[in-house]
């Protein structure tokens, strides 16, 4: 079913299940964010989304990637109101992570200069794609956020090693502050008291703590890293029943 | 004993009565957070030893509090025949002569408050009758109905709190409990009872003061196979303890409101939310559960009406945000207690997506009487727009910290002064807080507003839950904002950006004031990250969070300019 609504002024049609971020993307007309991905069901994290929704007389602030569209609503998606409150959050993201490249050029867009804050180095944003990515779309839920209010961070189950990290990757490649790494090795091995143990060729995803052995393909049964599912998360499609079990080559 | 009916109920109830007024001397004893603090649970078993020794055939019960907080420990004693005493700041020295006096038939006077001849059952209208006369030598003890403490309170939701055994089923029906559930399962339709509550105007007590029948209409018509009700018993706000004392003082009235509310809005199981590290009142509540359902009151076919209900006890792992309705529910789930966008209701999809209806626990313990005595009663009390009364836990600089429930209406300046004895001697007035965190400071000159959801509101604070504290001159005004910045940064759950950074920002620049660098464009600095955390955060606890810095803002702005300009702390307690 179809709801008509005003976007900035123009009036446009779309679909009941939509968000306004979505009716107002295909309309052209740009909203930052930082914690919305096509593929994933929306955060509401990073709050840059919001815009101004009047309905009934009454005009409130409200974040457009989760905002179902209504009938009758009008949306303003860059009042005055609107882009003080982006800029302010923009500005406390600046001084949090002033060496992250997307906060940069979203602060150069909106003209925020040098914070009046304190600066911190922090490299990850907290916007929750990685953990949000793992548990909704992979379905490995290998890590989480961890503690609560400004100690929070994304972190291994117990601040330990994420056991369940299946080594997708897709943390690493939805991650907009690129602060996550990884790297693939031939040769990956343990120490302890016995001595080294090997693992052979593994994934290694640092900041998990996530050491994954390549899988043997069942077709061929050479070891191969794990694919990249984001190429369907960004098409919305699922991933195929036997997607990291067969490489590349034999695909 | 398994109640089917009302005979059933009512042998229930006349259990209860022999305990209330026993043939033999009944001796309450409060022990309610307050009173244990104050040493109760040596009072309690002094009293046991030194009736024994005196051996004076008397029941020892442990009741909750009434509110008397100033004066704990409380020990009331009914003899039969004779008026309720109560007295105050009981030791372990004034116990002997105490019993003594009881065994000889003449009461002492020291420590002696109040004397109750009767006292109205607000739940029926009746009179409960202690004695028809008053002996000559207590004449000149004041009648508790006539005290100053007494005389402006209401007591609807602290009915029972501080009088019955809250462990007892059968003293809670004694004094009229479930006969409102009987009422409402036997000779109402849920749709009558919703309409009770509606004509009632009561309102959510949690701190909003949503319409209560209309949040369960809405519930009830909305689509779904299972539907749940919740009682909120998570209290976090600093320095106030009122849930936690009504809890441990009168458990089965949250019961009786939650299975009324399950009936009316058409759900079979409720679920209680506990603060963790509550153990007396989970104890108690769990002990009313359990009497409850071996009572057959909880479970199948509940007073022989083929309505069914189940109530779980829940205990959070703790949190402020966990106050949240969906932070709540998700901490209920089991999942992390963070709090998700509202835009679709939680009257639709709540608790694992099911229509769900939370209330607090005081709103909860208004249901039984709202039912019980109609709702044109309910709607006499109060003001206008808000009905009823409010239960108010007073503390900070007042003469006799305590827990009052009074009308809609009364002004604050009447609870300051007639309740809580007023300022001590030597201060002034200067400011006081109503509603918690997520409520503005009001200064000395607004002390003339009534307590009432809207009036509250206006002035740029919140009824909230009800704890009130007052503040003098060692006030300061810097401080305190900077103090409650400091919980909500350590309470937020950090998920979303204005409330996690934005707080933390704030504090930072309120600290630089309170250490005398800070500069003028701080002030505006504050109120823009207020502006953005009010209108972007997530959910209340990031909107609100700026009340307490944009209310001293607009009410001490010159006590801000002294510890900027002159870099100094008026109240002397920021250490420049």
């Amino acid at each position: 079913m179809m709801v008509t609504l005003t976007l900035d002024g123009k009036k446009v049609e779309a679909d009941r299940h939509t968000t306004i971020l979505q009716a107002a993307r295909k309309e052209g007309i740009v909203i930052p964010t930082l914690c919305s991905h096509e593929g994933l069901s929306p955060l509401g994290n990073c709050r840059l989304c919001v815009v101004e929704v009047a309905k009934n007389g009454r005009t409130k602030v409200v974040t457009s990637c989760n905002y179902p569209v209504e009938e009758g609503l009008t949306v303003t998606t860059a009042s005055e109101t609107i882009i003080a409150i982006r800029k302010t959050i923009i500005e406390l993201l600046a001084a949090r992570s002033p060496n992250v490249k997307i906060v940069r050029e979203l602060a150069d867009q909106m003209g925020v200069t040098i914070p009046r804050f304190t600066l911190e180095n922090e490299k990850c944003i907290l916007c929750g794609l990685c953990v949000h990515v793992c548990s909704e779309y992979i379905g490995a839920h290998a890590i989480t956020f961890s503690s609560h209010g400004t100690g929070k961070e994304v972190a291994a189950p117990l601040y330990r090693s994420a056991k369940d990290c299946i080594g997708c990757g897709a943390c690493v490649e939805i991650c907009p502050a690129q602060c996550i790494t990884m790297q693939d090795t031939k040769e990956a091995g343990t120490y302890s008291p016995r001595g080294k143990e090997d693992v052979g060729p593994a994934r290694l995803i640092h900041n998990w703590n996530a050491r994954v052995a390549w899988k043997a393909c069942t077709t061929c049964g050479n070891p191969f890293p794990p694919p990249s599912p984001v190429a369907y998360l960004e098409k919305g499609q699922p991933l195929p029943k036997d997607f990291f079990h067969i490489c590349e080559t034999c695909r | 004993m398994k109640v089917k009916s009302i005979r059933d109920l009512n042998k229930l109830k006349r259990e209860g009565e022999n305990r209330l007024l026993p043939r033999c001397v009944r001796i309450q004893v409060g022990m309610a957070p307050c009173a244990l603090a104050k040493g109760a649970k040596g009072v309690l078993s002094t009293l046991q030893k030194e009736l024994d020794k005196q051996s004076l055939d008397a029941t020892l019960v442990p009741v909750g509090c009434i509110g008397i907080c100033y004066a704990e420990p409380l020990v009331e004693v009914i003899m039969p025949g004779k008026p309720k005493l109560t007295y105050g700041k009981v030791t372990a020295e004034t116990i002997p002569s105490l019993v003594k006096g009881l065994a000889k038939g003449k009461p002492v006077k020291k420590n002696l408050l109040y004397r109750t001849n009767a006292e109205e059952l607000i739940i029926n209208g009746k009179t409960l009758t202690y004695a028809a006369k008053t002996p000559s030598d207590l004449k000149k003890t004041p009648a508790a109905q006539d005290a100053a403490f007494f005389l402006p309170q209401v007591r609807i939701t602290l009915r029972n709190a501080g009088l019955i055994d809250p462990e007892s089923i059968e003293e809670y029906c004694a004094r009229d409990g479930y006969a409102a559930l009987h009422k409402a399962l036997t000779k109402m339709t849920p749709e009558q009872v919703i309409d009770v509550v509606t004509k009632s105007n009561l309102r959510g007590r949690g701190g909003g003061g949503f319409p209560t029948g209309l949040k369960w209409k809405t519930c009830r018509e909305a689509k779904g196979k299972k539907k749940y009700v919740l009682c909120n018993c998570s209290e976090g706000d600093p320095g106030i303890g009122m849930h936690k004392s009504l809890i441990e003082s009168d458990p089965h009235s949250i019961l009786e409101g939650l299975i009324i509310g399950g009936y009316a809005i058409g759900a079979r199981e409720g679920y209680i939310y506990l603060h963790h590290g509550n153990a007396p009142a989970k104890e108690k509540l769990q002990t009313a559960i359990d009497r409850a359902t071996a009572c057959g009151l909880l479970g199948t076919d509940i007073l022989g009406s083929g309505f069914t209900f189940t109530v779980t006890l829940k205990e959070g792992a703790g949190g402020y945000v966990c106050g949240e309705s969906t932070a709540l529910m998700a901490s209920l789930e089991g999942r992390a207690g963070e709090p998700r966008p509202k835009y679709i209701h939680t009257a639709e999809k709540g608790l694992w997506e099911s229509p769900t209806n939370l209330n607090n626990v005081e709103t909860w313990c208004n249901v039984p009487a709202i039912i019980s005595r109609g709702a044109a009663w309910y709607a006499k009390i109060g003001t206008e727009k808000s009905k009823g009364t409010k239960v108010i836990s007073l503390s900070g600089a007042v003469n006799r910290p305590c827990l009052v429930e009074v009308p809609m209406g009364t002004p604050l300046k009447k609870i300051i002064t007639t309740l809580g004895g007023g300022v001590p001697r030597g201060s002034k007035l200067k400011a006081i807080q109503v509603g918690g965190p997520p409520a503005g400071i009001l200064p000395a000159a607004m002390a003339d507003l009534p307590i009432d959801f809207d009036a509250l509101y206006s002035a740029g604070s919140l009824l909230g839950s009800g704890g009130m504290i007052v503040m003098d001159e060692t006030t300061c005004m810097v401080d305190i904002a900077r103090y409650f910045l400091t919980f909500l940064e350590d309470e937020s759950c950090g998920r979303c950006v204005p409330c996690r950074e934005g707080i933390k920002r704030m504090k930072e620049v309120l600290e630089g004031i309170t250490k005398a660098i800070g500069k003028e464009e701080d002030l505006s600095l504050l109120e823009e990250l207020s502006r953005c955390l009010a209108q972007a955060s997530l959910c209340d606890l990031g909107k609100s969070a700026p009340a307490t810095v944009l209310s001293t803002l607009r009410h001490f702005r010159d006590e801000y300019l002294t510890h900027i300009n002159q870099e100094v702390c008026p109240a002397k307690r920021c250490t420049m």
